[in-house]
């Protein structure tokens, strides 16, 4: 046998242990929704839908003059490219009407109002979203947003925030189910007194009643209407440019709706401006929370009946504008080489593989979570920086540097009586967890994301983390402001954990709890 | 959905809906993704991506044997693609406004580091050792999903794990040297 064989041997060895890990792991992970395409039976009957809301917007069309549509509903028309793109930039995306990249909410409406006046995306925009009745889809508090502050609308419990794209937030509590009100250029004082009117409705959708909304304001979208006139899918055409290090343009062409300028300027914060001489609009947005921090400008204009979109992220205002400003219209043998070059909805072909699956089953989970092996070696017990700090009534901030040198923080937000966790290490997002406050007795510590414990037991004093290297730590409790007794103890960890196992513990080190399961 | 099934000796009539069949199979094909796709965002949107189209062919796919291993091979000719890496890049960043942020593995750092070197081996090895040592899949069962011999599977594995063997006593000695 050769070194090199017995290196392979060797990677054998190493990628059977950690197969498995990668798998628990895995297991941990919350399912994401699914981004459902648009079916062929679905879109026959939105289609459908669409030609009833076309007529309408038609007929509105011909009274406010805004949809200009002189090429009638020829797809070709959307399709448009950009020529003039900052270096590096190449086609990564050509999107079609119901293809699979124009995924949208679950179901088929929008299941928002949005209010607007005619200054829209100026002026004063408001979108208001309601729990639709089953656990999954119930809005939680403290899941959306940063800079929570507990309040009251009337003799309702209600809570500002700021969403990451600074958007003004406001979570009032209707008949004991949460709506959201989503805002731009708002004031607090205004956004409270228009949530006094918010109603639930029977279906779990939320609207302001028309005697409360800000003068000049009109529902522009109803949440009964379909899911694409909220620009979230299905019958527009779009096309992205990517680098491959973060920077991407992308120009989408909707057809234009009374709606569209309203659902604009609930993206960013707009001014006006000209595109290539045509009246138009640009504004721009950051996420620091993104790993890595990420920049988004936005311009738009409309010509001809169309909603143009120009969106780049990570690239300058004026490499946008460039590209913007060098948009033309693709010829169908043109827009027909992009799509074959993008390699839109390329799937496998030839016969169905069988795997080893037993037929005509979806096994079950391969690995559930907390199978893996304990460690066996020796438990080094290691000193952990840990710091807290209580910026708000809401927000608690853990943070330290782990012995690898590498800093970590855990940001929780309390609203009421949910939580949520953003934890970080080395600069890397480790996730959001969120849910209710209150944990199941003897469950009180999460796994997914930072580590964390949440409990009303008295006698315990700490959370003890052992990592698959054999460390072990122990994070003192602290409490939690607001929660009448409740304390916490959080840990982010490199690559979201690596934990080997958790415990709640008392003074004298005896185990309450056990994540994963047992004691 | 009815997934008719034929399985030799217990032949019976399963009823699995997309949802369902999503619900199960995420998970186990995250960690392919993740492997394949270097980063837990991009391998959600890999998954995804596999999902959503055998969601449009639901009703083909779902008299498959086994429809998770089509959405593999999905996932499998999607990650070899360079046009398809940037489009889920620029999809992935134009979605993040309205998408809640995904949990990444929680995994070790050294394992962290090992599947980051198994990411940037040439596609088809990074597949073949994804799918034998974390989906367990066997040899004949990952030449299915790679449209290949059992042959070149070997093959794949064998200098795969060569190759990183060969990147990790680099590691190893370029740590040594800055020491």
């Amino acid at each position: 046998m050769t070194d090199l064989d017995a290196n392979e041997q060797e990677l054998d060895t190493l990628l059977r242990l950690s197969g498995p890990r990668l798998r628990t792991a895995v297991a941990h992970v919350a399912i994401t929704d699914f981004r459902r395409p648009r079916s062929t039976r679905r879109r026959g009957w939105v289609i459908a839908i669409t030609a009833v809301v076309v007529l309408i917007v038609g007929l509105v069309a011909i009274g406010t003059n805004r949809n200009d549509q002189s090429e009638g509903n020829d797809p070709s028309r959307l399709h448009w490219l950009l020529t003039d793109l900052p270096q590096g930039l190449e086609l990564a995306v050509v999107s079609e009407p119901g293809s699979p990249s124009q995924t949208g909410p679950q179901g088929a409406t929008t299941m928002e109002n949005v209010y607007a006046t005619d200054a829209a995306p100026l002026g004063p925009i408001l979108s208001v979203r309601g729990s639709l009745g089953r656990p999954e889809l119930e809005i939680v508090p403290a899941s959306d947003g940063v800079n929570f502050e507990e309040t009251a609308v009337g003799d309702r419990r209600a809570a500002f925030a700021d969403s990451e794209t600074g958007q003004r937030l406001l979570y009032v509590e209707v008949d004991g189910h949460w709506i959201l009100l989503t805002s731009r250029n708002i004031d607090d004082a205004a956004l409270a007194k228009m949530a006094e009117s918010a109603v639930r409705n029977a279906d779990g959708t939320a609207l302001i009643s028309a005697d409360g909304l800000l003068d000049d304001m009109t529902l522009v979208l109803p949440s009964d209407a379909p899911a694409a006139l909220l620009n979230m899918g299905s019958d527009f055409s779009g096309i992205g440019y990517g680098a491959g290090d973060g920077r991407s343009i992308g120009l989408q062409v909707y057809p234009l709706r009374p709606s569209s300028r309203a659902n604009l300027g609930l993206q960013a914060s707009f001014a006006a401006t000209t595109v290539g001489g045509r009246d138009g609009f640009v504004g721009s947005y950051s996420i620091e929370t993104s790993v890595p921090a990420l920049h988004a400008e936005i311009l738009s204009w409309e010509h001809d009946g169309l909603d143009f979109r120009v969106t780049g992220f990570n690239v300058t205002a004026a490499e946008v504008r460039t590209a913007a400003e060098s948009a033309q219209r693709a010829s169908d043998a043109k827009w027909a080489e992009l799509l074959q070059k993008a390699g839109v909805d390329q799937i496998p072909s030839g016969t169905a593989p069988t795997g080893t699956a037993p037929a005509g089953t979806v096994p079950a989970e391969a690995v559930p979570p907390g199978t893996d092996p304990p460690f066996t070696g020796d438990v080094r017990d290691v000193a952990i920086d840990v710091s807290v700090t209580d910026p708000s009534p809401n927000r608690q901030v853990w943070s330290g540097t782990l012995p690898t040198g590498e800093a970590w923080s855990v940001d929780v937000s309390r609203v009421f009586d949910s939580v949520a966790l953003r934890g970080s290490v080395g600069g890397q997002s480790q996730g959001l967890t969120y849910g209710p406050l209150a944990r199941s007795p003897g469950q009180e510590i999460g796994c997914c994301g930072p580590l964390s414990v949440i409990t009303a037991v008295s006698t315990a004093t700490g959370l003890r983390v052992t990592t698959n290297h054999g460390d072990r730590f122990t994070i003192p409790l602290h409490d939690l402001p607001g929660t009448g007794g409740l304390r916490i103890a959080v840990l982010a960890l490199a690559g979201g954990g690596g934990p080997q196992r958790a415990e709640l513990i008392d003074a004298d080190g005896n185990v309450l709890q056990t994540m994963p399961g047992g004691s | 959905m009815v997934i008719h099934a034929d399985n030799g000796d217990e032949p019976g009539l399963i009823d699995v809906d997309f949802d369902d069949f999503y619900q199960r199979g995420y998970r186990r094909c995250l960690a392919l993704g993740y492997v394949l796709g270097g980063a837990s965002a991009d391998a959600d949107d890999l998954v995804q991506d596999a999902f959503s189209i055998a969601y449009r062919r639901w009703s083909e796919i779902s008299a498959y044997d086994d429809p998770l291993a089509w959405v593999r091979k999905v996932m499998v000719n999607s990650a070899m693609s360079r046009g398809r890496r940037l489009r889920r890049e620029v999809l992935a960043m134009a979605r993040l406004r309205n998408r809640p942020q995904i949990a990444v593995p929680a995994i070790d750092e050294r394992d962290r580091e090992l599947w980051h070197l198994v990411s940037r081996l040439p596609k088809q090895q990074a597949a073949a050792i994804a799918l034998h040592y974390v989906d367990d899949l066997s040899v004949e069962a990952i030449a299915t999903v790679l449209e290949c011999s059992t042959g070149s599977v070997k093959t794949h594995l064998s200098r795969g794990r060569h190759a990183l063997a060969s990147q990790l006593v680099a590691t190893t000695k370029e740590a040594t040297h800055d020491d």
